[in-house]
């Protein structure tokens, strides 16, 4: 029989999570926090790596579980990071907490990821809009460590207002940095305000990236996506160099509760990042 | 696959020898409409003359409704630990296309990663086949699931005075060695199989044109009329769902007893149909209406898997059919897809 | 963690709510242990008005409800209404569909005058509700997560799905293939099905769900011979204060 083959024997099923703690907590804006996560078994911290893109399951024990895309640099190996946005039970409960709680975590899960390798000597444009800035953080971290492996980089990010900007102090250095090109833009300005102001999809057409030589990764909430590939086709960009980060409602992670699903695809294991033509027929997709 | 005869003579002392020595979960009468497959102490409750079961045998042995999958206590450490639950059953009177839906189930549950706690049940399933009477609503031929090639230990056929036994397994064979007596099949007993098959596919009296679903629901997706009329009475109340041999949605909820220290992870059915499915933390909703809900579950059922495991995941067995108070139909509605592609 | 301070109050209501608190016997200990009980009508006379979670049963039927409720409303961080007439006014609703003087009248005759009876209204009329326990009883182990839920701070998950869903968990065969009719399709579940279960017909005595198919539900009714009144009794068992919803969703 079929299934015999495939079983393999692992101590824990894939619905247990392994045990870490929050190291550090960093407040980013009255919504988001960044937690700063370390596993307590020394084994499972050095066999866990992920790939930018990728998410965890994060269990808040006594309330349940959630997945959250990872924010820091693959290369730290020590240690990673998550931007959580207070908005649900277990968001909200990670917020009460404080440095040194225990936590338990799956993962990473995705086998849709930021292509960083494919990326190297070609141009990147970076667009997010809102908390999208999350998942791409952890390959913008990366380029950046592998600077000299990449062609010209852009970030457009797109804010409610300057309040709602996350990442204010890392944003400062990369336009400090100067071999990375910012576009930051907000919807409601205050009077301190000088850059641009309105939906971030309007900075696109100014871009000018060559078609042929340019990846471009899209994150940002569900009505941002329409508009922003509209405005990446006009520019003919490739829908296979086109890779976006969706979110969907997520249970277990590993392909089996079909929550995620979004046509014939799973967010879980086919994603969370798909690239253009993949999705294209997947009308329910954006 | 052997191919082996039981004389009905020996068949009830077989079968008694078999729920003296295991957990026999087999058909029994429950009210005037509908069997359950239950533990059998005792020959007289087993009736594997039976026509409808409202939840799928293997489904529900394999995939309960609720299933606790981790165990953890608070404290300085926190310890978790997996909970799997498995022992050792027999599964009898299990009918053809409920095999093909636990062989679905098989597949799903094993693809991308393994889930251990429907696997390790299943390995010790041990699972004796035998045929049902279909309902009206049944279309498992045009699906080709009326008839099991695998995934089944035994699979008894009733002949006038004999089973026609199939035996896919080593423990099947081994099985029928220790607890009865069987003879290889000759040709004679071929002809009569193969006439009762025939007379069998002719009971199914629904049939559906499912040859170019695959295109044809992509050309008929964004008609929202059709989709509108079609789900129109839904109630989006699951039952399709959690009656259908194949639907594998659940929901993980974590429950900590109110000594704030021992809690559990579990796992129950949840439905694609009603509107809590695609609603995300923060509030939005990516499948609000009934009608995307219902095509949902129709490209779930009738196309994705096609993609990933060349098969439907969908076994034509017509319990939704049944199931559902507002008459929706499946089955209808593939045979109506064609009909407005075609036109 | 803190214990919370939880009063338990009751209105207008046969008081069964409150027992089926006292009922969860193994779990009592635990729940008295895990929160500081400072008011409970059927089971302690101390009278206490320092809590942060008020449950409360029974709905508002007189001028001298609606004051302590409101008293409630001002104290309690949290209320949580227990009992279908804490939430939708249950059986008490029956009493409006007569208007209050020709209740009072057809109950207490010449001495009405001296009842102090108004309109049956569920307590949300009058307070913020936090959660809701419903059904007629509620669901003890529902109570209890609701409890738990505050303690640890979660929302509590209170199903707007509908009772088909646990129905089909529990693998009954559906009531109406035997002849009965049920509610099941368009009422709130979290009863575990608990009426289904026993070869009955549900009566929706946790409400209906957010969006309930009430069309379907009367074509369905009325092929098992039930002309629009008897089905809206069937509403109106548990619902009649919130009929008019229902009929506005009709259209
Ligand atoms: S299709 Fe029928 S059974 Fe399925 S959710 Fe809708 S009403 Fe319920
Ligand atoms: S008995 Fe009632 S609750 Fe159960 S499936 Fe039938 S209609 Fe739904
Ligand atoms: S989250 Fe369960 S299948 Fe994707």
């Amino acid at each position: 029989m079929g299934f015999e083959e495939k079983v393999k024997k692992n101590k824990n099923t894939i619905y247990v999570p392994d045990i870490a703690r929050i190291t550090r907590i960093e407040y980013l804006s009255p919504t988001e926090k960044v937690f700063k996560i370390v596993f307590d078994d020394e084994e499972i911290k050095n066999k866990f790596e992920f790939k930018p893109g990728q998410f965890v399951e994060l269990t808040v024990f006594g309330l349940g579980e959630a997945p959250f895309s990872i924010v820091s640099n693959p290369t730290n190996k020590d240690f990673f990071k998550l931007c959580i946005r207070n908005v649900g039970n277990i968001s909200s409960a990670l917020h009460r907490m404080v440095e040194g709680t225990k936590i338990g975590i799956r993962g990473p899960f995705g086998n849709g990821y930021f292509p960083c390798q494919k990326m190297k000597n070609h141009n990147v444009l970076l667009i997010a809009g809102g908390l999208g800035i999350a998942p791409l953080m952890s390959l913008i971290r990366y380029i950046l460590h592998y600077r000299e492996d990449y062609k010209e980089i852009m970030v457009v990010y797109g804010a409610v207002n300057p309040g709602s900007i996350l990442f204010k102090n890392e944003i400062q250095y990369w336009s400090n940095r100067g071999d990375i090109s910012l576009c930051l833009s907000v919807d409601n300005p205050d009077n301190k305000w000088t850059g641009e102001i309105g939906v971030c999809t309007k900075l696109i057409p100014r871009v000018d990236f060559p078609s042929n030589d340019t990846y471009i990764t899209v994150c940002g909430p569900p009505i941002m996506y329409r508009y922003v590939i509209d405005e990446l086709e006009k520019k003919k960009f490739k829908p296979e160099n086109i890779y976006l980060s969706l979110e969907r409602r997520m249970e277990c992670g590993v392909g089996k509760c079909n929550h995620c699903h979004i046509g014939d695809k799973l967010v879980c294991v086919d994603g969370p990042v798909f690239n253009l033509w993949e999705i294209r027929n997947l009308k329910e997709a954006l | 696959m052997l191919y082996k005869v039981l004389d009905k003579g020996v068949y009830r002392d077989f079968v008694k020898a078999l729920i003296s020595e295991y957990e026999f979960i087999g058909p029994k009468k429950k009210d005037k409409s509908e069997h359950d497959f239950v533990l059998i102490k005792d020959i007289s409750e087993l009736d594997t003359n039976y026509m409808r079961t409202t939840i799928p045998p293997a489904k529900k042995i394999l995939f309960p409704p609720n299933e606790q999958l981790v165990a953890y206590e608070l404290g300085e450490n926190i310890n978790v630990r997996s909970v799997v639950e498995s022992s050792k059953k027999i599964l009898f009177g299990i009918n053809a296309w409920d095999i093909n839906g636990m062989n679905f189930l098989d597949e799903f549950f094993t693809t991308d990663f393994i889930d251990e706690n429907y696997i390790s049940k299943r390995k010790k399933l041990i699972v004796i086949g035998m045929d049902s009477e279909p309902t009206e609503t049944n279309f498992s031929p045009s699906i080709g699931a009326e008839y099991a090639k695998d995934g089944f230990d035994i699979y008894l056929t009733e002949l006038k005075n004999r089973y026609f036994v199939r035996i896919a397994t080593p423990k099947g064979n081994e099985i029928l060695e220790k607890y009865t007596k069987v003879n290889d099949a000759i040709a004679e007993d071929f002809k009569e199989y193969n006439k009762y098959m025939d007379n069998y596919r002719m009971k199914f009296k629904m049939s559906v044109d499912i040859k170019s679903f695959y295109d044809d629901f992509e050309s008929i997706y964004d008609n929202g009329d059709f989709w509108k009329k079609i789900a129109k009475d839904c109630y989006s109340c699951g039952s399709c769902n959690l009656v259908c041999p194949t639907c594998f949605c659940f929901n993980v909820k974590d429950d900590i007893e109110l000594n704030l220290k021992n809690g559990k992870k579990i796992r129950e059915w949840d439905s694609c149909m009603i509107p809590e499915y695609g609603l995300v933390a923060g509030g939005h909703n990516f499948r609000p209406d009934k009608e995307n809900r219902l095509k949902k579950r129709y490209r779930c059922k009738l196309k994705t898997f096609i993609d990933k495991f060349g098969k439907y995941a969908c076994v034509g067995c017509g319990r939704c059919i049944e199931a559902c108070l507002a008459k929706i139909n499946i089955a209808e509605d593939i045979n109506l897809v064609k009909k407005e592609v075609s036109i | 963690m803190n214990k919370p301070k939880v009063g338990v109050f009751g209105f207008t209501g046969c008081g069964g709510c409150q027992l089926e608190i006292l009922n969860l016997e193994d779990q009592l200990l635990d729940l008295v242990n895990a929160i500081e009980i400072v008011h409970f009508t059927e089971l302690v006379t101390e009278y206490s008005d320092t809590y942060e979670i008020a449950l409360v049963e029974g709905s508002i039927t007189t001028k001298h409800g609606v004051e302590r409720i409101k008293k409630i409303g001002n104290i309690a961080k949290t209320i949580v209404a227990i009992g279908a007439c804490a939430v939708t006014g249950g059986l008490n609703c029956l009493k409006n569909l007569y208007g209050p003087e020709k209740a009072k009248e057809l109950v207490y005759g010449d001495k009405k005058d001296w009842i102090d009876s108004i309109e049956v209204k569920p307590i949300d009329a009058y307070v913020k509700v936090d959660y809701y326990a419903r059904g007629c009883p509620p669901n003890r182990f529902e109570i209890v997560d609701i409890i738990r839920s505050l303690i640890v701070g979660r929302k509590p998950e209170i199903p707007n799905y509908p009772v088909c869903i646990e129905c089909k968990r529990n693998g009954n065969t559906c009531v109406f293939e035997l002849g009965i009719t049920c509610m099941g399709p368009v009422s709130r579940a979290g009863c575990n099905s608990r009426c289904p279960n026993s070869v009955s017909g549900c009566e929706a005595c946790r409400g209906v769900i957010d969006d309930p198919n009430v069309n379907a539900h009367k074509d369905l009714l009325s092929e098992y011979g039930l002309t629009v009144e008897d089905i809206m009794e069937g509403f109106n068992l548990y619902n009649a204060c919130k009929g008019k919803t229902i009929e506005k969703r009709d259209k």
